[in-house]
């Protein structure tokens, strides 16, 4: 009995060797494991082994995504992006990033869940996403870019976050080529026009003030905001922007034939520098109005138009 | 002070806030300047050559007309609301509160969902809409309300106003919310705007206010009559009902042509007759030419307040009415919840 018992212990710890071995020979020996990082909130993100499966809730994150070239991994994204990006697969799953069916997620079973902290409307203990949390699914979060070196910390988070810190490196030196280029035509023009940046059309328009994005771009372009001294987004009043007199206004205004022919008809704005001398050009919605590394194609159309060629 | 003081200072206090509305604004012009511009579009008085070139467009074609227009919403919302009060025999009724501005802005929202807002079909329908939109309000209004109770004169039709309005506007909402592209305008006539509305704006609310609030006062003895009781009003040769829904549904219509054109702007119909009645007495050939007067006004003091406060910066003017309008509302709704608790 003793001698048995010796014996199936031996046989044990010889099978249990095998099985070792076996398990190491046969699998390739694993590169990765599950890690820790924190978002930019300061909320721990625990990435799993594998992620084969994101849902990106907001466009800017999505464009990153996309030029990281994990287009197909993506299984759900907010319905904007869904326009923007062509390659997304047929049966991706639109989520409604303000009114989120945190059941339709689940049962795509995602390894990894990106939203703007936005979608928590200013209120850190009311996570929509605390339910995915509950199951073990990754969930990071990222403030909305503020400026460009937003964008650019974005790029590397979201590199990190997906195991692609390579291609995020390479996309972060394209931007920052692309931004010194521009500022290189920049400096060579001795103007600086006065811009009326116009993000909402009339009866109720809508412009920015200094501490956004969009300011940074009109700066990095070579332009003087009108409403510099302002802060954030805000109505303004008509009287104000005419009484100011812009030399160029820019319109993003989406949801419109013309914006352009919209603005140069406005009865009252005729003596407008920027209406006399036909100034008003339209710089693309999505480019100008999501904060992420395609900001580059604003600031171009903004530079060609203040500086020409 | 007599009568005929008392109106003189209300016509010569809207002279005044007319002029104060035009002379201040968000940008800073000195009234001389103003002046010369009046005198340019007005005698060909040369412009001076100092003057900046925007000036003489944003005096005449933005701040007057949107002076103007305010005047005539404001005019045109406070007689709609005395006609109410008058004809349901409540004090709190108005267009705002039984619902008839969100009924027109629900119409108005309509159009701009379809997406014709911008056509020229859409430029003759939104008007229409509004107008059959608000009228369709005040019958399924009074309707249900008179099923509550049969005099229309306590609670009920406000009731009603309010889950009506609170309707409307989450159909509103859902509108927007299904269709972004549209969500910022149909904010805006939520709340009302008096922005960039230009002259021809100014031109059609005008002539249809106008109209309809001279035919309004060509009732003024009929709604004195009605105030007396329903039986007083037979007694005297008034067909009552068919006088009532007159009243009711032309004075919808006063409001249905302003929310076409500016959005829902709340409480000026409510406060300017009560103001009237308290200075004139509730005769109804002065309450509702002087309510006009004072709701114009009211509305043009209100703009001044949304263009200004904030500047460069506007405060939507529906917020600006709010807030001086819905204490008023309280002190109202309470006043007449403690007469009627005393007389039971």
């Amino acid at each position: 009995m003793k001698r048995f018992n010796k014996y199936v212990s031996l046989v044990s710890v010889f099978l249990l060797a095998l099985m070792v071995m076996v398990g190491c020979g046969n699998d390739d020996a694993p590169t990765t494991e599950a890690f820790d990082i924190e978002d930019p909130l300061g909320l721990t993100v625990t990435v799993p082994v594998e992620v084969e499966a994101i849902v990106s809730l907001t466009p800017a994150i999505t464009g990153v995504l996309v030029d990281l070239g994990l287009t197909p991994y993506i299984v759900a994204v907010d319905g904007h992006s869904i326009f923007l990006f062509d390659d997304l697969s047929d049966d991706v799953l639109i989520v409604d990033s303000f009114n989120i069916e945190i059941e339709s997620i689940i049962a795509l079973d995602p390894d990894l869940v990106i939203a703007h902290d936005m979608i928590m409307m200013g209120d850190l203990e009311n996570d929509p996403l605390q339910p995915l949390r509950d199951l073990d699914i990754a969930v990071a979060y990222l403030p909305a870019a503020a400026n460009i070196e937003d964008i650019s910390r974005d790029i590397h988070f979201l590199g990190t976050l997906t195991r692609r810190e390579e291609a995020a490196t390479d996309l972060e030196a394209d931007f920052q080529q692309e931004l010194s280029d521009i500022a290189e035509t920049v400096a060579t023009s001795d103007r600086s026009p006065i811009v009326y940046f116009e993000i909402s059309p009339a009866p109720d328009m809508f412009t920015f003030g200094h501490s956004t994005f969009q300011h940074e771009l009109l700066e990095r372009a070579g332009a003087i905001n009108v409403f510099a001294d302002q802060e954030g987004w805000l109505p303004i009043g008509a009287e104000n922007v005419v009484e100011a007199n812009p030399e160029v206004i820019f319109t993003n205004a989406s949801f419109m034939d013309d914006p352009v022919g919209e603005i140069m008809q406005r009865s009252g704005w005729e003596a407008v520098d920027a209406i006399s001398n036909e100034r008003v050009y339209y710089i693309d919605n999505n480019a100008s109005s999501i904060p992420n590394h395609h900001i580059v194609i604003a600031l171009r159309m903004m530079v060609e138009h203040l500086h020409g060629e | 002070m007599s009568k005929k003081l008392k109106i003189i200072v209300l016509v010569m206090s809207a002279l005044l806030a007319i002029l104060l509305s035009v002379s201040i604004g968000g940008a800073d012009i000195p009234i001389s300047d103003i002046g010369r511009v009046f005198a340019y579009r007005l005698f060909g008085a040369p412009l001076p050559s100092d003057m900046p070139s925007v000036t003489a467009g944003l005096i005449w074609n933005i701040r007057l007309p949107r002076v103007l227009l305010s005047f005539v919403v404001g005019a045109s919302l406070a007689v709609s609301g005395s006609v109410m009060q008058s004809v349901l025999k409540n004090p709190l009724a108005s267009s705002y509160t039984v619902g008839v501005s969100a009924g027109a802005g629900l119409g108005v929202v309509l159009i701009i969902v379809f997406g014709i807002s911008s056509t020229v079909l859409g430029a003759f329908l939104m008007p229409l809409t509004a107008i059959v939109f608000g009228m369709a309000t005040i019958v399924f209004a009074v309707l249900v309300a008179s099923r509550m109770s049969h005099a229309l004169n306590d609670q009920s039709i406000i009731l009603v106003g309010m889950i009506l309005s609170v309707f409307v506007n989450a159909i509103m909402m859902t509108f927007a919310s299904r269709s972004p592209e549209y969500a910022q305008q149909i904010a805006m006539w939520q709340m009302g705007s008096l922005s960039m509305r230009g002259w021809h704006v100014v031109g059609i609310i005008s002539a249809a206010s106008t109209v309809l609030i001279l035919w309004l006062c060509r009732y003024a003895k009929e709604m004195d009559i009605l105030t007396f009781g329903d039986e007083q009003a037979s007694a005297v040769g008034v067909d009552v009902k068919k006088m009532k829904w007159f009243l009711l549904l032309l004075s919808s219509m006063l409001t249905a042509v302003s929310v076409a054109f500016v959005g829902v702007i709340g409480f000026v119909d409510l406060i300017a007759p009560h103001i009237i009645r308290r200075f004139f007495g509730a005769a109804h050939r002065y309450v509702l030419p002087l309510s006009a007067l004072f709701g114009g006004l009211f509305l043009v003091l209100a703009d001044l307040l949304s263009r200004t406060l904030i500047a460069p910066s506007e405060i939507p003017i529906g917020s600006i009415t709010a807030l001086i309008g819905a204490p008023f509302f309280g002190y109202l709704f309470l006043k007449n919840s403690k007469r009627k608790a005393g007389a039971s």
